[in-house]
């Protein structure tokens, strides 16, 4: 294949004396390609040249102070109000985006019918070995000739030109500083390349850039999807749930893959959960769960349909030649196409856009749900430890993930905004790299809202097991009381059942009162026993006074044991125990990983007011639930809890033998290395 | 499968379809409903039966049987003995009254018009009459499958109304497609009741529809309307039936309008002489993706033939290579293929799967209460088919505003006008409507995924809006249909006047070449073998670059181009021979009488009998015969063809405004007529 590239490169060459015209060679660009230019060299350079178009300001960018003058200060000035106004100040691609182009355009070069010399592709392998990535502007390609002008920004790299600038991280260390080209090639080691006929437009014409946004943000968006299945198990443990929604006739009778797939994967997260309930055909209760739990399947199941068909069209294009014009090196013909219209990777990012759309109203629904003490299956408001009238503390989450769904929603149109381009002759435009720029920003802000719900979810996780603690607890006590009341007040001999009858009677009746502080909510529950109690007691002179001494020891106790089994569970949360395999691996990773506690008032209270780390505090810190959900968040983006999660997905589906579809890499490196090997 | 070949069979199976006296029905078993059974069932008149095995009925009784037995343990069963959604922590015993009830809360569609309606969004508030009839069948197929306690005499007497053409009044707002499409289900529940207040519209022998009433239907079928038992409101209610009806027929629809963008496509790389090298498979070779390269196979074989676009190498004059509308789609087209395939997956198993809730299993003696009503498989599929029929409409605009370019269509007149340009604006109309249809057509691709409300009581905050997704589809399926008839119509026009300059370029090549000859008789030595050749050239390169001109100029700037030509090939000897001057000044004025008689002489016989068929690829010529022959579009003559300004006498052969003509095409669209015609036609 490289031959073949040295190969085509020859080619071109011998095309310089020949009669043919070949765009690019003998011909001027795009809809000038009417023009006969001479030199064909000066043509080539001239391209890039022309496509250095983008806005940069900041460190990145090249602006002399001294030619400047006065708009020098201007300029400063503008960059610092535009950072005091909130504006991204960044006018710069990030630097992995710019490394994943140069793998890519160097992938598709060395497929040897660009015309280019081996030279060029060797070059710009060492420069991504040595982290050496040029400033790219962010915004300025429709994608339609390729992303023209930002990969210029590689070409004016490997010409060595002192006017544009280049990322420069030393391995092993997070800094970077901004180096000139010509510095650049030095400090690599390399001598700066003479751009022959041709080169010019194979570097520049080609859809690496779209390509390598598009491949770094379908790769997290497996990822998502696979966290989105977690946390709905999650969400089913944490309101005790059932797994009938998610059983294998469901997917049978209505075959999708991406259902099947997905029930398949939550059966087998849930399977070792002691959480999930069998519905109680005794039980007044919703006799199903709500839509955003027990549709999930048929929810998520289409999603993971479009993202495979997007990963595909991703992948293909990677490994794809995206120039023009091409050189069959078999027959040394020249064709002229098109194969830099990005199309398919406006497609693939418009779904998986929408995608992140989609995953979102769902995570939404389920953790509002799980936040709102009417829909939460009997967890406190705002899924507070403290009394419901003392502590709000995840009001804040819901209206931020509201805020987060909305922006979802405004991102997740699809990119059909095609205007005439390039005197007509780009009439058609893909658009891509704007399609894919906006999917990472979606995948932002999937991300921070599933980081909230992830802080959400391992608090309810908590607050489930403190109240199934409690009632283990307090049923004897319950029962002891109640059956030294029934010896003296009730004269039947069933009065086991009796009692039983009363306690699941006190159970709905707090279940179902959560919002009120715990003292009164026990005064209630029990108050709302007595009308069953008087009916079957003796009616003596005793039996009243005997009926309230009962009353108020029952409110006593619930309140005494709520309140021990409350501190010892916050103290000591043995959560993990009670959860399937996925969730013991989210809640987990959270506790012992990212620092965030199950916590009340009493944990936040005096951080907030402490700058740095409080005296004799954990490793891990917050001070507000910002700083929480924001650990959460960079252990989502960093991809450390993706490798804990794909390890679970791993497992079972290696014990449950459910097929996982989804290609999921624990290591996002890996996947890259090899295919520069190769 | 490539998509293509995946529509061919669609085809082949409709045709097939009530030819022989076994074929003639379609059998309904549960497993094996196509897309090609519904739209011949519901667009062809096709019958529909039951697959008569011995498997369905037992099924079928069975799971009642299993229903009675898990009630008789006491056991609570969504639906059947609970409340519904967000209110289903109600108890009741009254089992068939609830099922009523079910019916009776979701009859609240606002219907104010109750007449049958025909093709997509109609300002009606019913859905169209094919799609209630899909939907029945749909709904009808799922009930088959043996999950949802429903008695077999219940689909019977469906497929019996189906069959009488008596179909339901479906409401087509207020679904949000979650718990299936409740309300449109719901008054299919009314017809079975033979509820008076629901609507069935019965369409007669002779082809006339009329509304009577759901009591009058049942009355006329001579059967007794159905007292609902436990669960069956439940079954008939609760399902995606309506989002799948319209989803299927959509994405049939919208099929065919990516098929027929790929040979709008070949007819504009024949109108505006594009490269056969934009196609080669070589260059999907170098990048292969699976639509990108069925595409671009598809338009190679469609052109394949054609004498308008052979050429292998660039071009010598002008832009080395064509613009991106041409040259770029099979990039552009591919995937949306893609997508199509995609969804056409997702809709074929949702035709065939249980979508109600709760569910028997039979076989494991037991219910599942789960939730494949969700129906965001069909919001899926539908959401990429409209964005996919955007980026077709973004490709014939930019191809048709090319066609009437000057600057850009290669020497066709402005505005593609068959008289003088200086008083005849013919398509200018047409390229600024194309943009309206197509900005409207933008504005349907925004997603209708991302304005899910929550809804019942919480019940349900995620819902599919899948039937919404459908109906906006069906709404760029008409709009979309619209673009491509006016682009049918534009290149038909284009490609006449292609071959009328072809014919015209032969008859005065030949007489040029005479009378060249004699008037530079003796003057060989200096304008020896190739010259004329290269005279020719340049004539043909001013011609192109005139377009602007009115026939008289245009002829006039030709030919004193020319002279320069002859002038400048003098000067390469360094002699102008004195004699000469008189000589060139012959030669300007006969030519310039050569080539206006020539033209004249060319359209005449143009006009009485249209060559372009001559020039087209076998595949083309179909579809340009079948709209200039069959639909009897004519070409455009110009301002001469304005209704107005003809007398009645004139005015013979009716000729209509451009508008008329483009409905005429788009109407074929519509039907079907123009691609079963297509797809009839070419090899499989």
């Amino acid at each position: 294949m490289l031959k073949s590239a040295e190969q085509s490169a020859e080619i071109v060459h011998g095309t310089l004396q020949g009669k043919k015209v070949i765009y690019g060679i003998q011909t001027g660009f795009g809809a000038n390609a009417d023009t006969r230019p001479s030199d064909h060299v000066a043509i080539s350079r001239g391209l890039i040249r022309a496509l250095h178009y983008g806005v940069l300001t900041g460190p990145a960018s090249n602006q002399d102070e001294r030619l400047l003058g006065d708009t020098a200060s201007l300029s400063s000035v503008l960059h610092e109000s535009a950072a005091s106004l909130g504006h991204n100040t960044d006018t710069y691609m990030p630097e992995v985006w710019v490394k994943a182009m140069m793998l890519i355009r160097a992938i598709n070069l060395s497929q040897g019918v660009s015309g280019v010399r081996l030279h060029i592709i060797e070059n710009l392998m060492i420069l991504i070995n040595k982290n050496l990535t040029p400033v790219v502007p962010l915004r300025g390609s429709i994608s339609a000739s390729g992303d023209l002008s930002p990969l210029s920004y590689i070409g004016g790299l490997l010409q060595g030109k002192p006017i544009l600038k280049v990322t420069s991280r030393s391995i092993g260390n997070d800094g970077t500083v901004f180096i000139t080209a010509d510095q650049a090639l030095k400090s690599a080691g390399i001598s700066s390349i003479d751009i022959g006929p041709k080169e010019g437009l194979a570097i520049v014409n080609g859809t690496a850039a779209s390509a390598g946004v598009a491949s770094l943000a379908i790769h997290e968006m497996l990822s998502v999807c696979l966290l989105a299945q977690v946390l709905t198990a999650a969400t089913v443990e944490a309101i005790s749930g059932s797994t009938e929604g998610f059983s294998s006739f469901l997917s049978d009778i209505r075959p999708h893959p991406g259902q099947t797939e997905c029930a398949a994967n939550i059966l087998a997260f849930l399977a070792k959960s002691k959480l999930v309930t069998e519905f109680d055909d005794a039980s007044e209760s919703l006799r199903q769960d709500r839509y955003s739990t027990r549709t999930s399947p048929q929810w998520i199941g289409p999603v993971l349909e479009d993202i495979m068909l997007a990963y595909n069209q991703v992948s293909v294009e990677i490994d794809s030649v995206t120039d023009n014009p091409v050189i069959d090196p078999k027959t040394g013909r020249f064709i002229h196409g098109g194969n830099f219209q990005a199309r398919s990777i406006t497609s693939a990012m418009d779904k998986t856009r929408l995608a992140c759309h989609t995953l979102g109203q769902m995570l939404f629904a389920q953790c509002t749900e799980l936040i709102n003490p009417h829909t939460s299956v009997g967890l406190p408001p705002n899924l507070v430890v403290d009394e419901p009238n003392e502590s709000y503390m995840w009001k804040g989450t819901d209206i931020m993930i509201a805020a987060l769904q909305a922006e979802l929603g405004y991102l997740s149109s699809p990119t059909t905004h095609v205007q005439f381009a390039e005197q007509g002759n780009q009439a058609i435009n893909s658009l891509a790299l704007i399609s894919a720029r906006y999917t990472m920003t979606a995948l932002d802000i999937l991300s921070q809202m599933m980081a909230a719900h992830i802080v959400a979810i391992c608090q309810a996780l908590d607050l489930r097991i403190l109240q199934i603690k409690f009632f283990n607890n307090f049923e004897l006590k319950f029962k002891g009381l109640t059956n030294k009341l029934l010896e003296s007040e009730y004269d039947q001999t069933d009065k086991e059942s009796v009692s039983l009858t009363l306690w699941k009677a006190f159970v709905r009746q707090t279940q179902s009162t959560s919002q009120i502080p715990s003292r009164q909510r026990f005064e209630k529950a029990v108050g709302s026993l007595l009308q069953s109690v008087i009916a079957f007691s003796r009616k003596s002179e005793q039996s009243l006074t005997t009926i309230l001494e009962w009353n108020s020891d029952c409110i006593e106790e619930a309140t005494s044991t709520y309140q021990k089994v409350r501190s010892d569970h916050l103290r000591q949360p043995n959560t993990d125990e009670f959860l399937g395999d996925s969730s013991k691996a989210l809640y987990n990773f959270v506790r012992n990983r990212t620092g965030v506690p199950f916590f009340g008032e009493a944990y936040i209270v005096p951080a907030e007011w402490q700058v740095g780390k409080a005296q004799g505090a954990e490793p891990h810190y917050h001070h507000s639930m910002g700083e929480m959900i924001t650990a959460v968040y960079g252990a989502i983006r960093s991809g450390a809890l993706y490798a804990v999660l794909a390890d679970v997905l791993k497992e079972t589906a290696q014990s449950h033998s459910t097929t996982t579809v989804l290609p999921i890499n624990s290591d996002p490196s890996a996947e890259g290395a090899e295919r520069v090997t190769k | 499968m490539a998509h293509l070949a995946y529509v061919l069979e669609i085809r082949r199976s409709l045709s097939r379809a009530g030819t022989g006296p076994d074929n003639a029905n379609v059998a309904l078993d549960g497993y094996s409903l196509t897309v090609a059974d519904l739209i011949s069932i519901c667009r062809k008149s096709t019958k529909v039966g039951l697959k008569q095995s011995a498997g369905l009925e037992e099924r079928m009784s069975k799971s009642i049987e299993i229903l009675e037995q898990h009630l008789d343990k006491g056991e609570v069963i969504y639906g059947v003995n609970t409340g519904f959604g967000g209110n289903a922590d109600t108890r009741t015993e009254s089992l068939e009254k609830l099922q009523s009830s079910s019916l009776q809360h979701h009859q609240c569609a606002i219907a104010t018009d109750n007449s049958p309606f025909v093709g997509y969004s109609k300002e009606s508030e019913s859905l169209p009459r094919d799609v209630a009839k899909a939907l029945v069948l749909i709904r009808c197929n799922s009930l088959l499958r043996g999950h949802s306690a429903i008695r077999l005499e219940i689909i019977e007497l469906l497929l019996e109304a189906v069959n009488r053409d008596m179909i339901p009044v479906i409401p087509r707002r207020g679904s949000i497609s979650a718990s299936g499409d409740l309300t449109p289900l719901a008054y299919v529940g009314g017809f079975l009741e033979g509820n008076p207040d629901t609507y069935v519209s019965k369409k007669e022998d002779n082809g006339s529809v009329s509304v009577i009433s759901a009591a009058e239907a049942i009355k006329l079928l001579g059967r007794p309307a159905i007292r609902l038992r436990a669960k069956e409101g439940l079954a008939i209610l609760n399902g995606t039936a309506p989002s799948t009806a319209l989803a299927s027929l959509v994405l049939y629809d919208s099929h065919h309008l990516a098929i027929l963008a790929q040979i709008i496509t070949a007819m504009a790389m024949e109108a505006l002489r594009g490269h056969g090298d934009n196609f080669d498979p070589f260059i999907s070779d170098v990048r292969p993706h699976t639509g990108q390269i069925e595409v671009a196979a598809n338009i190679r074989r469609f052109l394949h033939g054609s004498k308008l676009c052979n050429e292998r190498e660039t071009n010598a004059i002008g832009l080395a290579q064509d613009g991106y509308a041409l040259r770029t789609s099979a990039q552009w087209i591919g995937p949306q293929v893609e997508d199509l395939m995609s969804a056409a997956q997702q809709v074929g198993i949702e035709l065939n799967s249980t979508t109600d809730n709760p569910l028997i299993d039979v076989a494991g003696n037991r219910f599942h209460h789960g939730g494949n009503f969700q129906a965001a498989s069909i919001t899926s599929a539908m959401e990429k088919t409209r964005t996919a029929l955007v980026m077709l409409g973004r490709l014939v605009l930019a191809q048709c505003n090319e066609l009437v370019n000057p600057m850009l269509n290669k020497g066709l007149p402005p505005n593609l006008c068959f008289d003088d340009p200086s008083a005849s604006f013919t398509m200018k109309g047409v390229d600024v409507n194309l943009t309206a249809y197509f900005s409207e057509l933008a504005y349907l691709a925004n997603s209708v995924a991302s304005h899910v409300q929550v809804a019942d009581i919480g019940n349900q905050p995620v819902n599919s809006l899948a039937l919404i997704s459908a109906r906006y589809t069906a709404q760029s399926v008409e709009i979309l249909s619209m673009m491509s008839a006016a682009a049918l119509y534009e290149l038909c026009q284009a490609l006449d006047i292609r071959a009328l300059y072809a014919d015209f370029f032969r008859l005065a090549k030949s007489r040029l070449s005479k009378s060249f000859a004699s008037i530079f008789e003796g003057h060989e030595n200096h304008l020896c073998g190739e010259f004329f050749e290269h005279l020719w050239k340049t004539i043909l390169g001013t011609w192109r670059e005139t377009a602007r001109l009115d026939l008289a100029p245009r002829c006039k700037v030709v030919v004193s181009k020319s002279v320069c030509h002859i002038l400048e090939s003098f000067d390469d000897f360094g002699i102008v021979p004195h004699s000469m001057l008189a000589l060139l000044s012959t030669w300007k004025v006969k030519s310039e009488n050569v080539l206006m008689d020539s033209y004249n002489e060319s359209k005449t016989n143009f006009l009485a009998a249209h060559t372009t068929e001559d020039y087209l690829s076998p595949t083309t010529k179909i579809v340009y015969s079948l709209i200039r022959k069959d639909l009897g579009i004519p070409l455009h003559l110009g301002v001469e063809d304005h209704p107005a300004l003809l007398n009645e006498a004139e005015n013979q052969c009716h000729k209509k405004t451009i508008g008329s003509n483009i409905g005429t095409i788009f109407q074929a669209i519509c039907s079907g007529k123009i691609m079963e015609y297509f797809m009839d036609t070419i090899e499989p």
